[in-house]
């Protein structure tokens, strides 16, 4: 009962923010989340149609779609990642270069832990793949975050829901992932409803945030403004070298 | 069991970290906040003075050849706080510094990456540094500490030199505009 209510709550809170990005035209703003978001809406109903009328292709179903999806956020994080940086070429920049060396690096030994796996069954192989690689988003969304805090560049409140939203998700999904597999059978129970209950907090962060279009603030338009800050950068820099020297010729003796 | 505690502990952060961050990040007035700051970097007096007096060895040798005991701690105490305060400002005006330089840098697409974790590499090997004068001369006093003060002053003019080089290299028109301005004034 508590399955279905979860289901049915989820489904309509997904259906509600697929209508209001329609009216609203987020839809086009954010074009790869809502394609996401369209796919675990489609996702859901056909799970819960294989679920109650062919129950025993359930398990291979559940896992097949759950790839695709972890497949599919991968995309969220291009979202994030464009979205986030398009008026910062030069973060970008950055960004581009250390995602990357991420990427690489954390897939890499995701791949070397699925190779070195001893013991093979669909669910457990599926469920320490989908991990690891909720693992690797969580590292590349991390990064972003950082570069986000570091450059100080300002985020909008769609954005700022998307990547608090996903992130909760990736984070609740690894942790009701490795509780799975580490308890294993006795795990279910609980299982039955984690991954349900960490989504639906999910949708309620992007209901709330992403219920109408609220953009990242752009860079100021007018050229004087960036121009002069680079240009008082500089003249910053010059006279500090200057001062530092004065300091140094104070200091020693 | 631990390694199963140590994967929840990183993935709870993980959510604490996400939470803070969008907790802290205020929208509006940033970038106003950013270049009233950054401003004020290029105004402010020369610290020449003050660090002369606190690291000068002549008072100290005066204080301890013609007062007591009592009155020489407390002349330590407080040049030692005055040095504490000191580097707290080289801290501060080298973060500052950086801030700056990442704001006029974000939108630049020359930006080198290479040469940004060199530059993030020396600002924290500078924090470094500061906070190893922080400890001694929090535990040995100002005028024990001279030479590690010059190291540090030395590594943080490098980060300013590199930090210099990069703003040179972001935009030739804007390097002859600085050039024009600089110019303007001397004139």
């Amino acid at each position: 009962m508590l399955a279905e209510l979860l289901w049915g709550t989820g489904t309509t809170l997904e259906g509600l923010l697929l209508a209001r990005s329609v009216k609203g035209r987020i839809f086009t703003a954010y074009p790869i989340f809502y394609v996401y978001l369209a796919y675990i809406f489609l996702e859901s109903f056909v799970g819960f149609y294989v679920y109650l009328f062919q129950a025993a292709h359930y398990v291979n179903f559940y896992w097949c779609a759950q790839f695709l999806s972890v497949a599919l956020g991968y995309g969220v994080i291009l979202e994030i990642f464009r979205q986030a940086l398009r008026h910062y070429p030069g973060a970008a920049r950055m960004a581009r270069s250390v995602l990357v060396i991420i990427f690489c690096l954390a897939f890499s030994k995701v791949l070397f832990g699925a190779l070195s796996s001893s013991v093979w069954s669909l669910a457990r192989t599926t469920a320490e793949l989908e991990r690891s690689l909720r693992v690797v988003q969580g590292a590349l969304l991390v990064t972003i975050v950082g570069l986000l805090a570091y450059y100080a560049i300002p985020v909008g409140r769609n954005l700022k829901g998307m990547i608090v939203g996903y992130g909760f998700f990736i984070g609740a999904s690894a942790v009701s992932l490795t509780l799975r597999l580490h308890f294993g059978d006795s795990f279910q129970p609980v299982w039955q409803y984690l991954p349900a209950a960490t989504y639906y907090v999910t949708l309620i962060i992007w209901c709330s945030t992403l219920w109408s279009y609220r953009p990242s603030p752009l860079p100021k338009p007018e050229v004087g403004i960036e121009r002069d800050y680079e240009l008082l950068a500089a003249h910053t820099t010059r006279l500090l070298t200057q001062v530092r020297a004065s300091l140094l010729r104070a200091v020693r003796p | 069991m631990s390694h199963l505690i140590v994967f929840l502990a990183i993935a709870v952060l993980f959510v604490i970290v996400l939470l803070v961050w969008a907790l802290r990040t205020e929208i509006s007035g940033a970038s106003k906040g950013a270049v009233a700051k950054g401003s004020n970097i290029a105004e402010r007096p020369p610290l020449r003075a003050l660090a002369e007096r606190i690291f000068a060895a002549r008072d100290w040798e005066f204080v301890s050849a013609q007062t007591e005991p009592a009155i020489q701690r407390t002349f330590l105490q407080e040049r030692r706080n005055v040095a504490l305060s000191w580097l707290r400002q080289i801290r501060k005006q080298a973060a500052e510094l950086m801030g700056f330089h990442r704001r006029a840098v974000r939108g630049n697409i020359e930006l080198k990456p290479g040469m940004e974790m060199r530059l993030v590499a020396n600002y924290l090997a500078f924090l470094f540094l500061c906070g190893i004068l922080h400890v001694l001369i929090r535990l040995r006093g100002p005028f024990q500490t001279r030479k590690m003060a010059d190291y540090a002053i030395g590594v943080s003019d490098r980060l300013r030199a590199l930090s210099g080089q990069l703003l040179a290299g972001a935009d030739p028109v804007l390097l002859s505009r600085v050039n024009a301005a600089r110019t303007d004034k001397s004139s």
